[in-house]
């Protein structure tokens, strides 16, 4: 085995190792949530924005599988620029809906949520071009599973 | 004597050739350098196998060590490289105890999540003008999600 080989094989052992194992890590992420949940019904915002900004900074487990961390981390950043809304910083609000989008464009709930916070974001800013661009495919991930969610099996 | 009769000398030199030939010890000493080239010229060919197998002979124990050195370095590299993948596919296994949904290493599938309801969809529609009705609905979808997740990686 040449010294490169092996430095290599090392470093992934390494990563593996250092990745927090998924049920924990889907438990802390639950638990980020329901603490932001009540900081935020307590009107505790700067305590709700730490939580959150705590889960989506600190390392995801690498052995959940990348959708479910995208889901998780998509709602995180979602709750992110909704706070940051809630407390009139649009420009923070957008940064997190784009960091949130980032992670990936799917047609599901998470990422319709993401262009909605942006939206709101881009109107507070006064960029009803980009608010209307955001709201319009939000609606129409909005319309597709809607059109889901009422079909007859 | 005639022509055609060997002389002393070359009687001499003949002999020399034949114990040459028949590698006679003392041989040497006695034979003229010319019928010792000659006899080593004659058994050159037949003895190419014999010098070969000499040659490996002599060679052999350096080639046996070698060869145990070659396997030494790669029964040291095999294991190594068991000692790394051990932790690895065990940890990649994970989580073993939910053996109906557990994901298998490299292939990991997406959990399939709970249908978000009508209702949460038509709160997201009018969330631009009514985002408190999101929130509200998020809420409870988030549990039921986050319920999903933990059933597949307890």
């Amino acid at each position: 085995m040449t010294r490169r080989g092996l430095v290599i094989a090392l470093a992934l052992a390494g990563c593996a190792a250092r990745s927090p194992a998924p049920g924990a890590w889907i438990a802390t992420a639950a638990e980020a949530s329901r603490a932001a949940d009540e900081a935020l019904a307590s009107g505790q915002i700067d305590l709700a924005r730490e939580r959150l900004r705590r889960l989506v900074e600190s390392p995801s487990s690498r052995l959940v599988a990348a959708n479910d961390r995208r889901v998780i981390l998509q709602d995180a950043y979602f709750r992110l620029a909704e706070v940051e809304l809630g407390a009139h910083a649009p420009a923070r609000a957008q940064a997190w809906a784009e960091s949130g989008l980032a992670l990936g464009v799917q047609r599901d709930l998470f990422t319709a949520n993401l262009y909605i916070a942006r939206g709101g974001a881009r109107a507070a800013l006064d960029d009803a071009r980009g608010a209307a661009e955001d709201y319009r495919a939000a609606l129409d991930i909005n319309e597709a599973l809607l059109a889901d969610a009422t079909e007859v099996p | 004597m005639s022509e055609d009769e060997p002389t002393d000398k070359e009687r001499a030199e003949a002999e020399a050739l034949a114990h040459a030939l028949d590698n006679e010890k003392g041989a040497a000493e006695s034979a003229p350098a010319d019928a010792l080239e000659t006899a080593a010229l004659l058994r050159h060919a037949e003895l190419s196998d014999l010098a070969a197998r000499r040659v490996f002979e002599r060679l052999a124990p350096a080639l046996e060590r070698r060869r145990r050195v070659v396997m030494v370095r790669l029964l040291a590299g095999t294991a190594v490289l068991v000692a790394l993948a051990v932790p690895i596919v065990v940890l990649t296994s994970a989580p073993r105890s939910v053996v109906t949904h557990a994901p298998r290493a490299g292939a990991l599938s997406a959990t399939a999540l709970p249908r978000p309801s009508a209702q949460l969809l038509t709160a997201q529609a009018r969330a631009a003008s009514d985002p408190r009705k999101l929130q509200n609905e998020m809420r409870s979808y988030r549990d039921a999600v986050y319920d999903a997740l933990a059933a597949r990686y307890q």
